[in-house]
């Protein structure tokens, strides 16, 4: 039986496969689809390059403008955009060697070597989309071929003869000048680069200069002289341009800048360590003049419940696409129905209870919403955490706080032990496999993925402040969640002030490494806006919290923050008078501390 | 060809080859004393101890040692093992003054203690002067026990984590980008480490490899390999196997290149991580200069196991380099 939950790189999935199984994203992110510089930013697995998979040609004639799958394929000419997909592999583009040169002509050869590489790229691309092989295209191709590739190869100074046989097919024009690029980013690294090494002067190099304004962005012109293409703007979908040197990224920026976006839209991908926005000129280039920027991050932040039907639409494809007999995920992931139904009997309960004080039905509703969880939690199971059910689609989404693979990789792995345990076709996965998996996975989150990161930081010192900060924040919201606060659910902290430099550093390292996402929220009195950190929810459960998607704040000053740096046990004393009926022995068990430590 | 030899019996070995320039790298573990002690007393004209000054301070210590055990003619170089471009031009600027200073002479470079990447770079360079330089020397000492402060096998590590991914200066390979990518792994201890390159690289050709049993400096480490090795086959089936020599670079070098013969790996852009001994790291250095297409890649670690990483074994392999 297929695992539906199993990873799959993108480039390995076919077109037809991908359109079923990708849910179009472009309502929120609408920036990424229009003409226009975009940056694409968000952590390894928030679906950068499964959006970039998307967009290219061979998915998007199988779709409508909105995403929606045809009856029959649409032409290359009516697409909304033609775009091209780039990936910057690890090791590819920044080679350490090119570093020797940093004097002469750095900024240009860095650039040279882009440009081939992209172009290199772009026509490989161009190659597999399998254009027409008719008169009218041999004609048009063979045009651009010594017009515009021949003429652009002349400027930047490369004197071969590179005739083009009379009436070859578009595929075999696109591989010649696969050819010749070949040959040019050949001599560059076996005749230059390679040499670089050993040189006791600054290397001279005489070949020929490939630039972005004066060849690449001319052929992406030229494509438009096809009629089959569409008359719109060539997209360059960038992936990972975190891969770049810093000098790179500084001429990928300076392409930016140029506002050509009409013609050629750049979109480019970072996992959030691309950093540099200056020019190789050193000029800044912003927002939203020169380019928009998509932050992955945020909609869970801000808008949860398109989070929630996003991963819905996710796993129900997926469900459909294996042919399993349920594909509703809420009942795939059933909850555990004592919980359920205990947890339903106390919100009816408070559901009558007030309307008899007289609040109206929303009211009711609304309080019974609030406080079933939590009082389900603090009385019936008497603040157990061990005891206390994370299974249900619901509560599921909400743990994987915005990262879809994360929830892929919980799911998946919930699979695997439902077919270990329980052989056989598998209809739904166990609510009691679900919470075992779920708290093994949140347990390894804090544990072992923690002690990685710490191993290979640099600074273990820090690391062991924002496991301390982490342990704070976490015993905080479980002595308010079984306190007698009028908000227990909270899972952030709010800012009354700027945090010291220190206090800032290991808040970004949190957000860094995924366990805390930042956010602004109106501050208490009204005059503007308050730092928040909301703890990743995927620790729910090892901290024993209720992970419902809506959740108050607490407010505090970063110097109270500070406190717990050094002392998450410390910490909590000190908040301890500010939460209503709080009790600290619960406390101790959270923070897995004693008195020596 | 390699041989094998008791410590006690390198001196003589290297007594009758009038070695001029020996070269070695300071470093926290005790293998770094070993060659140096042989050497000491030995007629040499200069003598190079490189040191990582940015790493722990135990590799400063044990580097004013290894200056007053070798004697006057004894030179400390500091490297920043965070500073590549740095430590070749520093690299560059010593060999350029030896050959420069002495007629073709004779070196020998201790390689055991060495940052595969250094050493990486000292290979390269020793290549490209080749005409100015006459013998050249490896040697290196193996270690009894790896990771000696691990209670059980399933423990053991060297290092951890991986700060920084980057191509070794000298090795860039040929890129190009309309064909598939190949990343070879010459595998060690740490399954994690290779792990992270793995996700790292995301490459479509996976090669991994592990010690040849036949070629191995221990037995009980080519078991912790092997057995480590086969975990990771488990999460990565699709992964392509290979073997390599662990006491002979030209072996290794040979048993890379033939890996790379397979008609998979034909045109692919392959990346090699040398992540086990010193001289599997020269024999992926010779068949990246042989095949200048194959590109380098060194995983710079977070941690070393400082505090027990290995015990000096009496064995010492010792080859030289023949163009």
């Amino acid at each position: 039986m297929t695992n539906p939950f199993e990873f799959k790189n993108p480039d390995e999935i076919k077109p037809n496969d991908l359109v079923d199984l990708f849910v179009p994203v472009f309502g929120e992110y609408y920036n990424v689809p229009r003409s226009g510089h975009t940056f694409i930013n968000g952590p390894r697995g928030s679906g950068k390059s499964m959006m970039f998979r998307f967009m290219r040609p061979d998915c998007q004639v199988l779709v409508d403008s909105n995403g929606k799958r045809l009856k029959r394929p649409r032409k290359i000419k009516d697409l909304d955009y033609f775009s091209i997909y780039i990936p910057i592999k690890k090791g590819h583009l920044n080679k350490t060697d090119i570093q020797l040169n940093n004097k002469h002509g750095e900024a240009l050869l860095n650039e040279h070597f882009m440009v081939v590489h992209f172009a290199q790229i772009i026509f490989k691309e161009l190659l597999e989309i399998e254009i027409a092989d008719n008169k009218k295209n041999r004609t048009q191709i063979s045009k651009f071929y010594n017009n515009v590739f021949t003429n652009a190869l002349r400027f930047s100074g490369y004197s071969e003869n590179i005739e083009l046989n009379k009436n070859l097919s578009p595929k075999n024009i696109f591989e010649k000048i696969i050819e010749v690029l070949r040959t040019i980013h050949s001599q560059f690294q076996h005749d230059y680069l390679k040499k670089l090494i050993g040189s006791p002067e600054p290397l001279p190099y005489n070949g020929p200069i490939l630039l972005y304004t004066d060849f690449l962005y001319d052929l992406l012109l030229g494509f438009k002289t096809w009629d089959f293409m569409p008359p719109k703007a060539i997209f360059l979908l960038i992936d990972d341009a975190d891969e770049l040197n810093f000098t790179q990224r500084k001429i990928l920026n300076s392409w930016v800048s140029l506002r050509t976006s009409n013609e050629v839209s750049l979109k480019i991908s970072t996992q959030l360590k691309y950093k540099i926005y200056n020019t190789i000129n050193n000029s800044r280039i912003d927002t939203p003049h020169d380019y928009t920027d998509v932050n992955l991050n945020d909609i869970y932040t801000t808008k949860k419940d398109v989070y929630y039907s996003r991963v819905h639409e996710i796993v129900a494809r997926r469900l459909d696409k294996y042919k399993f007999t349920i594909t509703d995920p809420e009942a795939f992931f059933p909850p555990d129905d004592k919980q359920a139904s205990e947890i339903d009997k106390i919100k009816n309960q408070y559901i009558k209870d007030k309307i008899g004080e007289g609040l109206n039905k929303h009211q009711a509703y609304d309080y019974a919403y609030r406080y079933a969880v939590p009082d389900y939690i603090k009385k019936n199971i008497e603040g157990n955490r061990y005891t206390f059910s994370y299974a249900g689609f619901g509560q599921l989404v909400n743990i994987s706080s915005g990262i879809i693979r994360e929830f892929i990789a919980f799911a998946f792995e919930m699979f695997v032990a439902q077919q270990s345990q329980k052989p056989g076709i598998i209809k739904f996965i166990d609510p009691e496999i679900q919470d075992k998996q779920i708290k093994k996975y949140s347990e390894w989150k804090i544990e072992s993925e923690f002690d990685k990161y710490r191993d290979e930081s640099d600074n273990k010192r820090d690391m062991d402040k924002l496991r301390n900060l982490l342990m704070g924040m976490g015993g905080l919201f479980r002595m308010i969640l079984l306190s007698d606060s009028s908000e227990r659910r909270v899972f952030s902290v709010a800012l009354h002030d700027e945090p010291d430099e220190e206090l800032k550093n290991i808040l970004d390292l949190g957000v860094q490494h995924g366990y805390l996402q930042k956010s602004m929220i109106g501050n208490k009195q009204g005059t503007g806006k308050s730092r928040l950190y909301i703890l990743n929810r995927i620790l729910a459960p090892h901290f024993g919290l209720d992970p419902s998607s809506f959740a108050g704040y607490k407010f505090m000053k970063s110097s109270v923050l500070k406190k717990s740096l050094d002392d998450s046990k410390r910490f909590a004393e000190l908040l301890k008078k500010s939460v209503k009926g709080a009790k600290m022995e619960e406390q101790m068990q959270i923070f897995g501390q004693d008195d020596d430590n | 060809m390699t041989t094998k030899l008791h410590k006690d019996n390198f001196k003589d070995k290297v007594i009758q080859k009038s070695i001029d320039v020996f070269i070695t790298s300071s470093s926290f573990e005790d293998r770094c004393f070993v060659i140096p002690r042989v050497m000491s007393g030995y007629p040499l004209k200069t003598a190079i101890v490189f040191l990582n000054n940015n790493e722990s301070d135990k590799i400063i210590f044990n580097a004013e040692i290894l200056s007053k055990e070798i004697g006057d003619v004894c030179e400390l170089v500091p490297l920043d093992s965070d500073s590549p471009i740095k430590n070749y031009i520093i690299i560059e600027t010593i060999l350029r003054k030896i050959t420069s200073k002495q007629t073709r002479p004779n070196l020998l470079i201790d390689s055991t203690t060495f940052t595969h990447e250094s050493l990486l770079v000292l290979l390269k360079l020793v290549v490209l002067k080749k005409e100015h330089l006459g013998s050249i020397y490896f040697v290196y000492v193996g270690a009894s026990e790896y990771s000696i402060n691990s209670k059980s096998d399933d423990d053991k590590w060297l290092s951890k984590g991986v700060q920084k991914i980057r191509t070794v200066i000298g090795y860039p390979g040929f890129t190009d980008p309309t064909q598939k990518n190949h990343l070879m792994i010459l595998f060690g201890f740490e399954s994690e480490r290779t792990k992270r390159l793995i996700e790292e690289f995301e490459y479509e050709n996976i090669s991994l490899g592990f010690a040849d049993i036949d070629h191995s400096i221990q037995n009980n480490h080519q078991k912790i390999n092997f057995e480590r090795h086969q975990r990771l086959f488990v999460e990565y089936p699709k992964a392509s196997k290979f073997t390599f020599s662990l006491t002979d670079p030209i072996e290794a070098k040979n048993q890379i290149l033939q890996h790379l013969k397979n008609t998979r790996f034909k045109n692919l852009n392959t990346v090699i991580a040398p992540l086990n001994n010193k001289i599997s790291t020269i024999g992926t250095g010779l068949a990246a200069i042989e095949n200048e297409n194959i590109q380098i890649a060194y995983a710079k670690p977070n941690i070393y196991n400082i505090n027990g990483y290995s015990v000096p074994s009496d064995d010492v392999y010792f080859s030289e380099l023949i163009f």
